[in-house]
């Protein structure tokens, strides 16, 4: 009875506000409309004509047969497939933790009263700046083996000839050190924006209760960070998992096919053999796996927060 | 109060239009240098044949070439398009250089789009999607029509571009692999004849392995031979077509990859790495070469410039060596087409331009390295007195070109990643073979 009254009466209340609402849901879609357009013919508009793409066998002169899931079939049935995938998300694992702990870190360092402060800031996050290509031709040249810097110092060390880029068990950790160099500056201009939100009262505070550096950071810094954390993790797995640009320039996806991702997969599927439609179901397949992940880190953060 | 929230209103809409303004001209921009090429080539052309056309009172036909030579290669074909310009006032030729990395995905969608350039570069492996789909036509007809002979084309570059009988395209060049030898290296290793020719020894490959080993030990600090491990493919191709090999059966149904003469071209290279006679480390093998840290390297004719144009080098060039048996090595070569769509106007056109690259350019265009296809060109005096190109025309003897399948691409890059695997060792020679042959029958069944 009582539920059936306040369900009534929410309803005339509904009924009443209707014209307003509908007014303002107008307005708000004219305030998206803007948006809303080019993403439809420049996002939207693509996708859909991937998924259609990818139901055909698609070569460089166009549609050449309709194949229904076939093409799915083919990507689900062929090891490389698991392999390649099983890369991209191996280099998640390097690449994440390791570049949001240096940029912490740094953040960390140049949040103090140090000397040169902003020289220091601007020499970091320099490189962020520059395109994939620029950084993999800069990283091939000082990584070679015989006549690169990085081999003539550790040489200086007493370390023998290191074929970084050619090396299975360097290959992953050079693709780390350069992509960690490329953006570890992002990183730390986010961390440092966290870091000053966090009000100094707190510090003077806990230090007035005794709490020493370590303490600080683990019960102020840290909890302090952890919003801005959660986006630097979420962002960073999603490039991750996008690397493309380092492998196809300094390794071709080589020693054999031991750096290859998905995205390299996608590219060489679908422009070097020209099987465009069998490429765009690995796109799709690929776009769904991180819609996924996307969507588990959204639901883990969610909680957190709550 | 109101006023203000009015203007505030009106503020945010000014921006929230501001930035999709942005956003929309980034993408059109964006899109424009994606496809430039068929976007420019057709805007730009009537445009600009007007221009022309006024320039040189009214009779200029305007054409627009495509190609994507860069660097040395581009000088010279800048060349030979100011000299047809010079030479008359019928024609103008107007160029449209691409990027190579994305030079056929864009002819293809010119080519199926049907507005781009009049006349294009392409090689010889790749034209056969574009007749099988009739997007270029014939050019006998065209070539009697401006008077280019074509019996005066090298008779295994005019068999590549026929198709059911009839010429698709002019061959340009044929371009392949040369045995270069570093001659300073060579003499250390008592391998060097008084004519300056090396001493290869048995020509087998424990023969040439033994060659190998007494460069290794007479001069410890260099390769004896820099192999393209980058581009294993070709060094690859050349030894199995000298072992008499096929990618494909004679009907190009099925691979025909997977046999002994694969295995032991592989177990050849795979030794000569192991035994260090070449660096499989090597990211740059051609810069070793011509920087005198190896003594052999099978380079294209197109390094021809660079390694033998400086004389302090002391390189010299022969055939590959057969050491598989046979001469018989890879080669390709630039053609010219026209596309289908092109009117018979400008098609005309564009044979003219094809009869001048053909005949005048060429000699040009041999100083490239490549070897020209109009025999006319390398019987002249001018091209054989460049060094070595008598060496070039006998290695031309034996080339073999890529099968004639539209599949061509897709096979080369699929032997291209699983040899790969194959020489860094993630897959066995034997299994590697198994996996290529099963990945091209699956592309020929397609």
């Amino acid at each position: 009875m009582e539920t059936q009254i306040t369900g009534r009466r929410a309803a005339a209340a509904l009924r009443r506000r209707e014209p307003l609402r509908l007014r303002t849901e107008l307005k708000a879609v004219l305030y998206l409309v803007p948006f809303l357009i080019p993403f439809a013919v420049f996002y939207l508009w693509p996708v859909c004509r991937g998924i259609w793409m990818s139901l055909h066998v698609w070569g460089i002169r166009g549609m050449e047969k309709y194949v229904g899931i076939a093409n799915y079939d083919k990507i689900f049935n062929n090891p490389d497939f698991y392999v390649y995938l099983w890369h991209s998300f191996y280099f998640v694992l390097l690449c994440t933790p390791t570049v949001i702990a240096l940029g912490l870190i740094l953040a960390l360092l140049i949040n103090e009263r140090i000397w040169f402060r902003t020289a220091i800031r601007s020499a970091f996050f320099l490189p962020y700046v520059l395109s994939v290509s620029v950084i993999s031709f800069i990283w091939l040249h000082l990584f070679d083996a015989k006549n690169g810097p990085v081999n003539a110092l550790l040489g200086l060390l007493g370390a023998g000839e290191l074929n970084w880029l050619t090396d299975r068990g360097l290959v992953w950790w050079a693709i780390t050190i350069v992509t960690d160099w490329w953006t570890v500056g992002f990183v730390m201009v986010l961390f440092l924006a966290g870091l000053q939100e966090i009000p100094p009262d707190h510090y003077e505070a806990a230090k007035i209760d005794g709490a020493g550096a370590w303490q600080r950071f683990r019960h102020i810094t840290m909890p302090g960070l952890s919003s801005v954390m959660k986006i630097q993790i979420f962002y960073q797995v999603i490039g991750s998992l996008k690397l493309f640009g380092q492998v196809q320039i300094m390794t071709g996806g080589g020693p054999g096919d031991s750096t290859n991702t998905m995205i390299r997969y996608i590219y060489v599927t679908g422009f070097k053999k020209d099987m465009f439609g069998l490429a765009s179901a690995q796109s799709i397949v690929f776009c769904v796996i991180m819609l996924m992940i996307a969507a588990i880190q959204f639901k883990l953060t969610d909680r957190k927060d709550g | 109060m109101k006023m203000k929230k009015k203007s505030a209103t009106l503020l945010t809409t000014g921006m929230a239009l501001t930035l999709a303004l942005a956003g929309c001209g980034n993408g059109s921009n964006n899109n424009n240098a994606a496809s430039s090429a068929p976007a420019s080539g057709s805007a730009s052309a009537p445009a600009s044949s007007q221009a022309a056309s006024t320039g040189n009172g009214g009779s200029a036909v305007e054409i627009t070439f495509w190609n994507m030579f860069g660097g040395g290669e581009g000088d010279f074909v800048d060349q030979i398009i100011k000299g047809f310009n010079d030479s008359q006032k019928e024609v103008v030729v107007k160029q449209l250089r691409l990027e190579s990395n994305e030079y056929y995905a864009k002819l293809g969608t010119a080519l199926s789009s049907g507005k781009g350039p009049d006349v294009a570069v392409a090689h010889v492996d790749r034209i056969s999607p574009f007749v099988k789909a009739k997007q270029i036509v014939p050019v006998d007809d065209l070539a009697s029509k401006v008077g280019l002979d074509l019996s005066q084309i090298t008779a295994s570059n005019l068999q590549s571009v026929t198709y059911d009988g009839k010429p698709y395209a002019v061959p340009l060049d044929t371009h392949f692999h040369m045995f270069y030898y570093n001659k300073d290296l060579l003499k250390k290793a008592d391998l060097l004849n008084e004519d300056g020719t090396p001493k290869l020894g048995e020509m087998t490959p424990e023969g040439f392995e033994k060659t190998l080993a007494q460069i290794q030990s007479k001069v410890p600090d260099i390769q004896a031979l820099a192999v393209n491990t980058p581009y294993f493919q070709e060094p690859f191709l050349n030894l199995y077509y000298e072992a008499g090999g096929d990618i494909l059966n004679a009907d190009m149904t099925k691979a025909a990859i997977n046999n002994d003469k694969a295995l032991s071209v592989l177990k050849f290279y795979m030794d000569v790495y192991k035994n260090k006679y070449a660096d499989l480390n090597d990211k740059n093998p051609w810069d070793s070469f011509s920087n005198g840290k190896a003594a052999f390297w099978f380079g294209g004719v197109w390094e021809a410039g660079v390694l033998l144009g400086d004389a302090s080098k002391n390189i010299g060039a022969m055939p590959l060596p057969p050491i598989f048996g046979s001469q018989t090595h890879w080669a390709s070569s630039h053609l010219l087409v026209v596309p289908s769509y092109v009117s018979a106007e400008k098609q005309e056109a564009s044979a003219k331009f094809m009869k001048y690259f053909s005949e005048v350019g060429g000699s040009t265009w041999g100083k490239a390295g490549h070897v020209p296809a109009n025999a006319n060109v390398t019987a002249s005096d001018e091209y054989k007195s460049l060094p070595y190109r008598d060496q070039f025309i006998e290695a031309q003897k034996t080339v073999k070109f890529a099968p004639q399948t539209d599949k061509y691409t897709t096979i080369v890059t699929t032997i291209a990643e699983s040899l790969q695997n194959i020489i860094f060792g993630s897959e066995s020679p034997e299994d590697g073979l198994k996996d290529m042959e099963k990945q091209i029958n699956e592309v020929l069944d397609n």
